[in-house]
């Protein structure tokens, strides 16, 4: 297989950009009609997707190991969508053909044959990683909605329980589907520590606009099923073995793998002194208060300390919640979580005031309807 | 758990309705002092109905195509069947390209929705503020006025009684204000954006055709 060839046609086809996803699902949607059902009615996203991984594998060909957990991941991902090995081909099928139409008069019998090696050589880690997670995860969990709950206008509580044990660490997040928006996934953090009872849950705002934020707060009704993708990210878990005091400094529904944090806190110990700063744009919007000052009675290690920034009327504290949070840092571990606007401003306040990078722990809030896989 | 196999575990996402479940349907009564049902309930009930027969149209039509699939299969058996390898079947560019064309409008559609959605939902929030900070202003006003009132009633005045007349009329004003129009308002519109991101039935396509409407 000659790597160089790859890398050099496949960048001579990318140039075509939009053109070439759009050409390739089109001919694997007419060789292949029973794929069209695997996909959302709009593609755009979609295209965009298989364009950067194409990208980073053939990028990475020549670097068996960069290029193989990537492929492996990929795989597995894949499982949720319901793909299946028999799916493989059809692909092949397409992408060939795809690149013959760009190549024009390069699409020689040895690329041919180098494309076609490459693309089997994938398809066959893929599905290699994809039959070895089954062995121990299904290729979704389903969660049954047994509370739904609006505590404003446009945020919901959601809690579900999944029909297989879920092993997630406090302050990761998964993708999530459902039959109102079927095919369409979106990621949202885990509000809660593991439970026994095998519950999570989850902090939803309706993004403007957005077809399933939309439908989680206003559209879901208890005993609809969530399809739930496997558990990811690390930036926002804690490391055990660092048991440092924490400072959380939450905007909005970002406090939701916070608070998942403060139960870790709670369950599994060790203890340890817990800031927790809530944010929110005026006080209908601290939706989870009630919660979180229950919390703070319970454990002495806890405070809880609402922030306002619009609205005159509030009596606590006011202002900007990354501001008020800097007043209590003393060394804390510092978490933020929130919109990416409020991430990025939190966080050049917190450099500016000298709090060290590597404790500095962010992400955004994965409530977003463009946090797509 | 045990020795589960994943590989035939598909169950289907949601749990498809019964004509049964239809007809015991049971409306939960509506607030006081309104009779009749709750019309979101009733609403939100009908539009799952309609979502589950228009899924169970198009699962008809899959099947359809799946039977003639197979019809043709029946027939070109003897004659030589592409096997699904990495052979190359042609397909005509013409119909890739209309196929693209058709994509890119759907695409440029949905997300013109989408943006109208939002911009309407940002709109929809900025009046809901302005509500907000008109219903605080007003309730302040009446505060003040219930206070007056009271201070001229000539009932005997305690400043406890003054307090509570003030906060009872605030929270009164502010109330009526805010919550008839803001609920409609924003519960409108949400079902305006949940009718996007659903693919048009191939059934209600038919019975916007004037051909086919019965009357």
């Amino acid at each position: 297989m000659d790597a160089q060839a790859l890398k050099d046609s496949w960048h001579l086809v990318a140039r075509s950009g939009d053109q070439v996803p759009l050409f390739f699902y089109s001919t694997l949607f007419l060789m292949h009609p029973e794929t069209r059902d695997m996909f959302p009615v709009s593609m755009a996203a979609q295209r965009d997707r298989l364009v950067s991984a194409l990208g980073r594998i053939v990028s990475n060909v020549d670097r068996v190991d960069e290029a193989v957990p990537l492929i492996q991941q990929l795989g597995r991902d894949h499982r949720k969508f319901a793909v299946v090995a028999g799916h493989y081909p059809a692909v092949g099928h397409a992408l060939l053909a795809t690149l013959q139409h760009f190549l024009g008069d390069r699409w020689t019998p040895a690329l041919a044959n180098d494309w076609k090696q490459a693309y089997e050589l994938i398809a066959k880690v893929m599905i290699d990683a994809a039959d070895a997670a089954s062995a121990t995860s299904p290729p979704w969990w389903e969660g049954e909605i047994i509370g739904h709950e609006r505590l404003t206008l446009d945020i919901a509580v959601i809690r579900a329980r999944l029909n297989y044990p879920y092993p997630f660490r406090p302050g990761q997040s998964a993708s999530f589907s459902f039959a109102l928006r079927p095919r369409l996934w979106r990621f949202y953090s885990f509000a809660n520590a593991p439970r026994r009872d095998n519950t999570i849950d989850l902090h939803v705002r309706v993004v403007d606009g957005g077809t399933v934020s939309t439908a989680l707060v206003h559209g879901v009704q208890r005993g609809d099923i969530l399809r739930v993708g496997a558990p990811v990210g690390d930036r926002l878990t804690l490391n055990p073995n660092l048991p440092r005091d924490l400072l959380l400094i939450a905007g909005g529904t970002g406090l939701a793998p916070l608070k998942a944090l403060v139960e870790q806190v709670a369950y599994e110990g060790p203890t340890r002194r817990v800031h927790f700063f809530v944010g929110a744009r005026t006080s209908r919007e601290l939706y989870d208060i009630e919660a979180l000052t229950k919390l703070e009675t319970e454990y002495p290690w806890l405070s809880v300390v609402p922030v306002v920034s619009h609205d005159v009327l509030y009596r606590g504290e006011r202002g900007q919640v990354a501001d008020v949070a800097l007043r209590a840092w003393r060394g804390q571990e510092v978490f933020v979580c929130g919109s990416g606007e409020m991430v990025g401003a939190t966080v050049t306040r917190l450099v500016e005031a000298g709090v060290p990078n590597e404790q500095i722990h962010f992400d955004e809030s994965t409530t977003g309807e463009g946090k797509e896989p | 758990m045990g020795e589960m196999t994943w590989e035939h575990h598909s169950s289907r996402d949601f749990r498809p309705l019964t004509p049964d479940q239809v007809r015991k349907k049971q409306f939960s009564r509506a607030k006081l002092a309104r009779r009749g049902y709750s019309e979101e309930e009733v609403e939100s009930f009908l539009y799952r109905v309609a979502d589950e027969m228009a899924g169970g149209d198009k699962e008809k039509a899959d099947l359809r195509a799946e039977i003639d699939r197979l019809k043709n299969w029946y027939k070109n058996q003897g004659a030589d069947v592409a096997d699904p390898g990495m052979g190359q079947p042609r397909v005509s560019i013409d119909a890739v390209n209309i196929l693209s064309r058709a994509q890119q409008t759907a695409d440029a559609q949905i997300a013109e929705a989408e943006d109208y959605a939002r911009r309407l939902v940002g709109q929809a929030r900025q009046q809901y503020e302005l509500t907000l900070q008109e219903a605080q202003q007003r309730a302040e006003e009446a505060a003040v006025e219930a206070v007056d009132a009271y201070r001229s009633s000539g009932v005997v005045q305690s400043a406890e009684a003054e307090e509570l007349e003030s906060r009872i009329a605030y929270l009164r004003t502010f109330a009526e204000v805010t919550q008839v129009q803001l609920r409609a308002v924003l519960e409108g519109l949400a079902n305006e954006v949940n009718k996007l991101g659903s693919l048009p039935s191939r059934s209600r396509q038919a019975a916007t055709d004037p051909l086919t409407r019965h009357g």
